[in-house]
């Protein structure tokens, strides 16, 4: 939906797709933040519209424990978020995600970036990800 | 109905409730419990039995506003056309079995639990009227009533025989209010569905009144008046023509008069007056109550595992584009358990819901997705926390080794299971977690340069 309104959001921000909130595993995000990013946002539907009964209520518990668990080992928990949109609501996307970014940027890189593995060139197959909802 | 009860392929089950369903398209198995009715296929709905007993109590189909006996027949219409017994009102006289020609009467009925095997089911619970205690002076004052009260008002066959009179005092109104878009449109109460029809039902309504007796004030105060459809627009201005007086107006609160029972309505007309609130008398006020979902919803969800949508109706597949299924696979919906729907809409979904099920029944097999959740079964700790977290009941232990086994059927591959599961054991095909560890690798690879 932020694509077919063109709404503009930092060009930093990578979606990947998953089927449900409740699918982003704890591996996944850690994953992300070992391999360098700065922060990770999970976005899903609302807990009332969660379109399988209980993922985004999964989600949500996940992403809150995992902010405790970042909070004990001295990573700013805002870097991890959580984020409630529904499919129609592409404006509101952009506007997490802009203030998101700008939060981001205030508390500067990832101190795990320096310890993130360095970028090997690559062949690249440039594999586009799809724009998530 | 009556030509469904005549259908030799259908198999009609009144005054049952549905306890289970379990399985999935093509093979539900749903268990029933049909409440007993005291009485046998004999019944042939002579109502002698309903002449004798001495038992009281207030019809429900009436809106309470009138009586029925402890045995009865529940509406002069209804299908199929048996008498039965409401076992809290019947003193157990045993009149009626003296009075039964056929013996048609059995005080041992028990009530039963049937197992049925179905292909697909069409949900059509229905709907509630929205009811607030006190919210206008409903509940609180008699003469304050709602639509569906006045409709058995109305009705020849209702309480009164059709004769005009408010609850309180059974006096002929002189003065009739009908207020819209009680209960929705509302931002503090109900912000969800204009019930789409309650416009056409106070038209319809305030038209009868009219041809009863030309005398009656009647007043009706909207919003705006949502006549749209077929012939409604005429509709509409033929009711106004009848001299029905409609008000853009909004009503803030209603008082009592505690002698006369007549009601202060505090009332701000729109276009008129905007900054003055005005009072008016009246002697009888209609609320044109929201369509809410039937009462029961939840708990019927509890067994179909269906989605529903904010305002509380079940979801249909797509709002547009397939407004007929459901999420899951069998399971059809038809009528206001959809949304607020009007007889013919009605109708039209029925129809849609029935060649909807016709549609996967005919073929005799069912192609799904492959996406499903599948089990490692050597990384497999067994200890069943994808069993518990699974919306859809689709993981279950095995019941000699202990490991999970997925029921590919029944999962919808939400990845639930894959999240929660410890060892990793459990993922769903074509979504699996080194897929995602490869995207997130490369993303963060090309951020990086």
């Amino acid at each position: 939906m932020a694509g077919t309104i063109r709404a503009q959001y930092p060009t930093i921000v990578r979606p990947v797709l998953v089927s449900c909130a409740g699918r982003v595993s704890s591996d996944m995000i850690m994953r992300a933040f070992g391999k360098g990013a700065d922060g990770v946002a999970v976005v899903g539907c609302y807990e009332h519209e969660c379109n399988y009964l209980t993922g985004a209520k999964h989600g949500g518990r996940n992403v809150k424990y995992l902010q405790q668990v970042m909070d004990s080992v001295g990573l700013e928990s805002e870097r991890l978020q959580m984020h409630y949109c529904s499919a129609a609501e592409g404006q509101k996307f952009q506007k997490t995600m802009v203030a998101m970014f700008e939060k981001i940027n205030a508390l500067g890189p990832s101190p795990l970036r320096e310890l993130a593995p360095k970028p090997k060139p690559q062949s690249n197959t440039n594999k586009e990800t799809k724009p998530k909802k | 109905m009556l030509d469904v009860n005549r259908n030799k392929n259908i198999h009609l089950m009144t005054l049952t409730e549905v306890q289970s369903v379990s399985g999935f398209v093509g093979n539900f198995e749903v268990e029933v419990l049909q409440h007993a009715k005291y009485t046998n296929s004999d019944c042939n709905g002579c109502r002698a039995c309903e002449e004798v007993c001495p038992a009281y109590s207030a019809s429900e189909f009436d809106q309470n506003l009138g009586p029925r006996k402890a045995i009865y027949v529940s509406f002069a219409q209804a299908v199929p056309m048996v008498a039965q017994i409401d076992m809290t009102k019947c003193i157990r006289c045993g009149l009626c079995m003296d009075e039964c020609e056929l013996n048609a009467i059995n005080f041992d009925d028990t009530d039963k639990i049937k197992k049925l095997k179905v292909g697909t089911i069409i949900v059509a619970t229905g709907w509630d009227e929205f009811r607030q205690e006190g919210y206008l002076g409903y509940g609180k004052y008699p003469n304050v009533i709602t639509q569906l009260e006045l409709e058995r008002i109305l009705a020849p066959n209702g309480p009164t025989y059709g004769n005009i009179v408010r609850p309180s005092d059974g006096k002929h109104p002189h003065k009739i209010l009908f207020i819209q878009c009680v209960g929705s449109r509302d931002l503090k109460r109900n912000r969800h569905c204009s019930s789409g029809v309650c416009c056409l039902i106070s038209i319809k309504n305030t038209k009868l009144i009219k041809q009863h007796d030309p005398n009656i004030d009647v007043i009706v105060a909207f919003i705006d008046i949502r006549a749209g459809g077929k012939a409604y627009e005429e509709y509409y201005l033929e009711s106004r023509k009848y001299g029905v007086k409609f008000v853009k107006a909004s009503i803030p609160r209603i008082q009592e008069d505690a002698e006369t029972h007549n009601l202060k309505v505090y009332m701000q007309d729109m276009l008129q007056d905007c900054s003055e609130m005005k009072e008016h008398e009246f002697d009888l006020v209609v609320l044109s109550s929201a369509m809410e979902p039937a009462q029961g919803i939840g708990i019927l969800n509890d067994k179909l595992k269906l989605e529903r949508s904010p305002d509380g109706f079940f979801k249909e597949y797509h709002s547009r584009l397939n407004p007929v299924d459901t999420n899951v696979v069998g399971i059809s919906l038809a009528g206001a358990s959809q949304g607020p729907k009007s007889i013919a809409e009605t109708i039209m979904q029925a129809k849609g819901a029935a060649s909807s099920a016709n549609i996967i029944m005919r073929p005799g097999e069912y192609r799904m997705r492959m996406e499903k959740a599948v089990v490692d079964e050597i990384r497999c700790s067994k200890c069943g926390l994808c069993v518990e977290n699974c919306p859809y009941d689709a993981i279950a232990l095995d019941p000699v080794q202990k490991f999970a086994v997925v029921d590919e059927v029944k999962c919808r591959s939400c990845g639930i299971c894959a999240q929660t599961c410890p060892s990793q054991a459990i993922t769903v095909r074509n979504s699996r977690g080194s897929q995602f560890n490869a995207v997130i690798d490369n993303l963060l690879y090309r951020v990086a340069e």
